[in-house]
Order: C-alpha cells, then structure tokens, then sequence
C-alpha cells in the first residue's frame, strides 16, 4: 500500500513538473521575439553538448577538453549525410540518429582503449581529447574539397524547416529537456553512482567486479553523444558549420561555462550555457579584457568553488529546506546472484614466486598453501613482503616468476575485476571508501558487486536492496545506522569498519583483509575482531589477515605464516609458532 | 636524401627542446602543466623584443628564459603550490592561465605574426656535390642543444639538487623533517621548466611566425611525445622525442602535416591501450629483469 501510495505521489510530481516545462516553452514562445528566441536556441543548443561535459566531469570523473570535436563531427556528419540524400523530414531525421549513434560508438572505442590501463583520474585523457579536437579542426580546415574548408560546410534546406520559425524553437527546447531528464535520470542510476564511486576510487570500484573503464567509456559515449546531437542541431540551426564549431577555442568555452554554471549538477550545464551566453553576447565587444575575465573566473572556480552557480543555489535551497532526507523504502532482498559457482575459489596456492619491485627482491621463492575455510593470519617484520603477496595475489605486482593458482585458475595477471569472480575480495590498509557519496550509497556498490545484472545498471530497484548483514554489522558499528551521512564525515577507525562491512557483502569465499584494526582503539579493536570471527563462522569463507597485534593473532588465527625477508619463516599454529626459535629471533631483532 | 635526414634530426631536436620542461614539470611534480605552450610563446616574443631593441639574439635568448622563469615563479607560488594533490585542478587551473596568458599576448601583441631574423645567416653546404645548404643557424641550435644536455646531465648527476629533488618527490613529508625546504625545491623545479620551455622558443624563434597561438602545437607534440616515451626516465624522453620527431617528419613530409598528425595521435593511443608505461617501459622490464637475472646467478 505505502509502495502505491509513493509511485502515485511520483508520478504526480513528474507530471506537475512537465507541465512547468510546456507552460515555460509555450510563455517563451508567445513572449519573445523571434529573433531572440532564434539567439536563445542556439545557446539551449550549446547547452545540450555542456550537458556531455556535466556527465562526463561532473560525474565519472573524465575531462572532456575536446568537446566540441564531437560537435563538429555531429555537424559536419549531418551536414554531409543530408547532401547526398533525399530531404524530407522524415528521412533527415533518420540520418541525424545514425550520425549521433555513429559518433558516440567511435567516442566509446576511444575512451575504451585508452582508459583501459589508466585507473584513476587521467590527465593524459584530457589531453587526447584536446589533441583530437585539434586535430579535428585541421581536418575540416585542410580538406576543403569535402569540408568546404575556411568557408565552412552548407547544409541543404529540409523542406518544412525554418530555424526561425516557432516551430523549431520547441523542438530545441524539447530536446534540450530531453537531454537534461536522461542527464539527471543516469545519475540516479546504479550506473551513475558507480560513474561516481569510480571518479572517487577506481581501483577499489574494480575490485568489487566493475570494468570501470567500460563504463567509464559509455559514459564518454553519452557525453559525445550529447554533443553530435547539438552539433547536428547547429547545423540545422545556422545552416553554415566552419571549422572553428570544432575547433579548441570553442572546447574551452563549453567546458569553462559548465564550469561556471556547475559541472555537478545537469542544471548547472543550462544555466552555466545561458548565462555565459547572453552575457558574452551583452558584452564582449564593449570589454577588451572580457576572455580574461572569463578565464580568470574559471580559474577561481574550478579551484575553490567546484559547485559553480548551481551548487550554490542547491546548497542555499537546502539549507532553507533543511535535509529531507530520503523516503523510507520497504526494503527487498536481491535476487539469487548468477555467479557460476564452479568459478568461487577456496584456497590459493603460491608456487616459487618471485616479487620484484625494480631492483629490489620483495618476495623471494615464495611457496605457500592458503588453506580453505581456516582464518590464517600472515606476521612478519615491516618489509618481509606480507602486504607485496596480497598485492600479487590481486594482480597489481605481477610476479616474475612462480604461479598464484586460486582454486584452479591463476591469478597472475588477471585484471582487478574477475577477482570478484573468484570469490577474492581484498581489504587494505588505508581504507579505501567512496568519500563523496552516503554510506548508503557505499554499501549499494559493495552489494551490487556480486547481484547486478547487466538489466540492473539503469533500473531503480536496487536501490532498494538490503541484506541481513548490513543489520548484523550495524549492532556492532553504530555509524551504520546513519546511513544517508555523508562518508567523507567518518572517522579512519569508521573507514576501516565501514570497508570491512562492505568486503563482507559481496559474499567472498576468500578474504584477505592487511591490518584490518590498524589505527583503531583497544574496543574497536574488539569490535571489529568479534565482526570478522562472526562472519567466518556463518560463511566458513578462507580468510587471510595480515596483523602485527598479537593478541589479536592469537585471538583470531587457527594458523599462522610467518613471512621474513620475502621468504617463509614458519607456519604452524600460534602455540608451535610462539616456541618457534627461529620466529623468536627475527622478532627479537636478529637477522637469520 | 642527407638533408632530409638532418631535417628529421631537426624534428627531432624541436621536440626534445619543447618537450623539455613538460617532462621535468610532469614527471617530478605530477603536475600536467597545460601552459607549457605559453612559455615557449613568451620566450619567442621576448627575442621579438630584444631584436627590436638591435641587442643581439644570444642577450634574447638569456632574456627568454629568465622572463619564462619569473611567470613560472608567479604560476607556481600564487596557484599551482596549493593544489599539488589535486592533479586535475593543477591541470586545468594551469590550463585556465593558458587561456589568460594566451589573451594577454594577443592583448599585448595583436594577433599578426612576428618574425625574427636569424642570428646567422647563410647555408651550410652539406656536400661537395651539390651547392644546396642547410640553415646555418638550425645547425647552430642543434650544437647547442647538444652541448647543453651533455653539460647539463653531468651536472645534475653530480650535483645534491638531483638528490634533493629525488627526496622531495619520493617522500615529501620525510624530506621535510630532514630540513630540506621542499616548497623551494618545488618552486626551483617548476621555474627550470618554465625557463627551458622559454629558452626553446627563443632558441627557435628565428625559423616561426610569431603568434600568440604557436605554444598550442608544441603542447601537444610534447604530451604525446611523454606518453610515447614514456614518464619519468631520461631514456624515455629522449625516445619519445625521437619517435614523434621521426613521424611527423617522416609521414608530413610523405603525406602534409595534418596526416602526420593523425599518424602521431593514433600512435599515442595505441601506446596508452597496449603499454602505458610507454615505449621504453618495454626496454626497461626487459633490462631489469635481465639484470636481476645476472644478480642471481652470481649468488
């Protein structure tokens, strides 16, 4: 009944809102003249392709600084299509789809190529981007035989369209509200809070299972997308594309106006589109130093108003409104998860591996057993190459030798993402948490770790989903039970604790967990031990601690590796390896 | 065919000389410095200067550097210095002086083009054979380019600022505590970019039209000559230099430059998507592994 009640009262609320939208196009209409409603289609245009760039900065954490090559490339695709083919609307419109859909699918096999080993924010994309707007706009200057070159490309009259006409003005404002809805609906989705989660932390986003340069990737695509579609529009609206509706100069301005507008929020790229535009054609050519001041203002805010206009406004609007708060959902349990169980490795065996990090031997002939469903802890003296073998068993210091084989399949240089598939889920030492979303949002990603199906990334339901976990850990940590702050507020000892929660949701069959109580108090510490024995006890997971507390050994280990020097020292249980000689030595500071 | 050969030599010697103070900047401060262009434009324009004033080229050049190293220091202490950890907005703030400096040049010098006249004139003749020549002053530039990266790296493998700069980028915290006064260090290193990148205008001024837009181009050849390369080692720089040196010339020359300049933007891509660490990354794993097989067996 609450779950009617609430879909009924959204749909209201959608419904009031388009009818703003009609009421403020149909105003527009009748109220302006025409030839400010021509001027202010062209900057709702503009608009769209600062749209791109909000999805593409705002959210995945990509610098688009060659936005206005796929501008070009929408125009003078359009423009070209349209000049060898019948003219008539319908068949117009179906060359504009098939040019957008084009550009975007060449966007994402750029982006997909390029961020496939860059993990995290890459300078380097940008700079790509830039090279290829450059370079676009050389092309439509020096092969002027198709282009039209200096003087630009015109594009033949469709029958029944007149970029003057009221007409038109709605469809620009209609596909400008289009673009904003998809815009602000994607970064609702799961696939939104994983674009965001992935421009926090990529690596820790991989190792719950997520190709994040595919979806980074797509998201490029919709960006380029957005800008072809107002590339395509442009050349509709002006009838004319030249060289420099590609070029970089006009780049830099659609990134700097959604900057100033507010890169974090869809609105940001219309106000920052429109305000910038009326303003730039108000003044400048009565300033001389106008790009100056534009450039400088960008400057400011990129570094110390990253919100631009929009953020403030949205700040101030709830401040005034105080936090609403999310609606309370009934929660629903996901579905059973697909993951082929034959793939779900128990144990991992090191065979003779060698570690090397340039010069330096870390790990030395290493061989070891992990054995299943036992919590084992690794001790050693700092350097012995505890943390380098959890970094080779996850792929991120591939060995030079030797094998990792867990279960049957070997891990040694397998990208951060099949872990997951495996059944391996990794804590490290400084917890790596989403900080710019909720806790929530934070447990959501771990959950959607092992039960998203390709069918899920842009549906609403889980955003929903709830595990019994999650209730379990929130007796222990009392952070959990709120769950809309913000994770940038917790503390580090919260971090750790909120980390460990989030590795235990993605079901793991093997966890290997560096200091998992590093930097916590003596009843933290308890907390946290007490959660980790629970859970290996309900899931009988292999589970791998590297711990320098003995106490906290002896507490929770069944078996104990001692690692020296990138070699094995001794294993055994705590009891053999307390009497252990050799052991006693190296930690009363002898060298073996 | 020899003068084509000296002419990718040339290509060759005009990247290492641009891309120079972007590798120092990127790879020592992780700081992807997007008005590296402009420096090489001030440079060019402070020989445009002097030239007018009758000085000599050489007193252009000296001056080119220490005006690119004064707007450095102003970069580096006023914006730059706050945002080390943040190696987007470092990008795009340095990228938003870009545009400020950019505007300030067309401001200052209008957008026509300058020239400057040579500080040699006359052909080198470059065979017996045949009474074509090559540019006396390229010549020169290429000797001097030579002879100041022999000095220069003998210098710095000896000197302690190589270590202190070391320090400073591999742990700047513990740097700190052992008195080193990293912030100067920083700066030191941000200005030495600055300044190459005003010398190599200078240094190549008398060959280009002088516009408040050449620094564009020479950004992105450097950029692409970093990721060919590969970050961080001198053998990589001066491979990717070479690399992009022998492209654009071999495929401009073969095909007009825009072809060379999709020839070098496919290159890099592949280079990003295959081996990230560059093309000597390559060399390197191959070398070191080879090393420490020879460690081994001495064991």
């Amino acid at each position: 009944m609450m779950m009617i009640r609430g879909n009924s009262n959204k749909t209201l609320k959608m419904a009031a809102k388009s009818l703003v939208c009609v009421l403020v196009v149909l105003a527009l209409v009748y109220v302006l003249p025409t030839f400010q409603k021509y001027q202010l289609s062209q900057l709702l245009i503009y608009a769209i392709a600062c749209l791109g760039i909000h999805l593409c900065w705002g959210r995945a954490g990509i610098l688009p600084l060659g936005q206005a090559a796929f501008f070009g490339a929408g125009a003078y695709s359009f423009g070209l299509l349209l000049k060898g083919n019948a003219s008539d609307i319908f068949t117009a419109s179906l060359l504009f789809l098939f040019s957008v859909i084009a550009i975007a699918l060449v966007a994402f096999l750029i982006a997909a190529m390029i961020l496939r080993r860059q993990v995290g924010p890459s300078p380097q994309f940008a700079i790509i981007t830039l090279a290829l707007t450059i370079l676009f706009g050389q092309i439509a200057l020096s092969w002027s035989s198709v282009t039209g070159g200096f003087n630009g490309l015109l594009i033949p009259v469709i029958s029944g369209v007149d970029p003057f006409s009221d007409a038109f003005f709605v469809v620009i404002c209609g596909v400008t509200l289009v673009c904003y809805t998809i815009a602000r609906w994607v970064g609702g989705t799961p696939l939104g809070r994983l674009w965001m989660a992935a421009a926090d932390d990529e690596l820790r986003v991989q190792l719950f299972g997520f190709a994040t340069h595919l979806l980074k990737a797509i998201c490029f695509a919709i960006g380029a997308g957005f800008a072809a579609i107002a590339g395509g529009l442009f050349a509709l609206h002006q009838g004319l594309v030249t060289p420099q509706n590609s070029g970089f100069v006009f780049s830099a301005e659609l990134l700097i106006w959604t900057a100033l507008g507010g890169r974090k929020h869809p609105s940001g790229a219309i106000i920052g589109a429109i305000l910038a535009g009326v303003l730039s054609l108000a003044l400048r050519d009565k300033i001389i130093w106008w790009e100056l001041i534009v450039a400088s203002l960008f400057i400011l805010v990129v570094l110390k108003f990253p919100g631009g206009i929009a953020g403030g406004f949205l700040t101030l609007i709830s401040r005034y409104k105080g936090n609403s708060g999310n609606q309370e959902v009934q929660p629903i349990r996901p579905p059973a998860d697909e993951v082929d169980k034959a793939t779900l490795a128990r144990e991992i065996t090191v065979q003779k591996v060698t570690v090397d990090a340039g010069p330096v031997r870390i790990i030395d002939n290493l061989s070891l057993d992990i054995k299943p469903g036992v919590t084992q802890c690794i001790i050693g003296p700092n350097g012995a190459g505890k943390t380098s073998l959890f970094n080779a068993m996850t792929g991120m210091m591939p060995p030079r030798s030797g094998d990792i084989i867990a279960g049957t399949k070997s891990l040694n240089t397998v990208p951060a993402w099949h872990l997951q598939r495996f059944g391996v889920q990794r804590k490290f030492q400084t917890p790596r948490i989403f900080v710019s979303l909720t806790i929530r949002e934070n447990l959501w990603i771990a959950m959607w770790s092992k039960h998203l199906q390709r069918r899920d990334y842009l549906s609403h339901a889980p955003l929903k989903w709830h595990l019994d976990i999650i209730d379990d850990a929130a007796q222990i940590f009392d952070f959990l039970r709120y769950p809309d702050m913000q994770a940038e507020e917790l503390s580090a000892g919260e971090r750790q604790q909120l980390e460990l929660v989030m590795i235990h949701l993605c079901a793991p069959t093997i966890l290997l967990l560096d200091e998992p109580c590093a930097g916590l108090s003596p009843r933290e510490t308890a907390m946290v031990a007490d959660f980790i024995l629970t859970q290996q006890k309900q899931s009988g997971a292999t589970c791998v601690i590297i711990e320098h507390d003995m106490a906290l050994v002896s507490k929770l280990a069944a078996r104990v590796i001692v690692l020296h020097r990138g070699k094995l020292l001794a294993e055994g249980t705590w009891q053999a390896i307390q009497k252990n000689a050799e052991v006693r030595a190296v930690y009363a500071g002898g060298i073996k | 065919m020899f003068e084509a050969t000296i002419d990718v030599f040339w290509l060759i010697t005009v990247t290492m000389l641009t891309a120079f103070g972007l590798a120092v900047i990127f790879g020592m401060l992780k700081v992807m410095n997007m008005a590296h262009g402009e420096f090489i434009t001030i440079g060019a324009y402070s020989v445009v200067l002097i030239d007018q004033t009758g000085l000599p080229w050489a007193v252009g050049v000296a001056v080119a550097g220490i005006v690119a190293a004064l707007v450095g220091l102003c970069i580096e202490r006023g914006i730059v210095r706050h945002f080390y950890d943040r190696p987007f907005d470092t990008l795009l703030a340095t990228w938003g002086i870009s545009l400020v400096l950019r505007e300030l040049l067309e401001i200052i010098f209008g957008r026509g083009y300058r020239n400057v006249s040579p500080p040699i004139d006359g052909m080198m003749p470059l065979s017996f054979a045949s009474d074509a020549g090559y540019p006396a002053w390229r010549l020169m530039v290429m000797a001097i380019m030579i002879l100041a990266a022999i000095i220069g790296w003998l210098w710095y493998r000896r000197s302690r600022v190589g270590l202190l700069v070391a320090a400073t980028v591999e742990n700047p915290v513990l740097a700190r505590s052992l008195g080193m006064s990293t912030g100067k260090i920083k700066t030191g290193v941000f200005m030495v970019g600055a300044a190459s990148g005003g010398i190599a205008g200078a240094l190549l001024s008398p060959g280009l039209r002088i516009d408040p837009l050449i620094g564009l181009d020479y950004l992105i050849s450097s950029f692409l000559a970093l990721v060919i390369g590969g970050v961080g080692s001198i053998l990589g720089f001066v491979f990717g230099a070479g690399f992009v040196g022998l492209t654009n010339g071999a495929v401009a020359q073969l095909a007009g430059p825009t072809n060379g300049y999709v020839a070098l933007l496919v290159l890099a891509i592949i280079v990003m998507w295959r081996f990230p660490s560059g093309l000597i990354g390559l060399l390197q794993s191959r070398r070191s592994q080879f090393q420490l097989a020879k460690i081994n067996d001495d064991d």
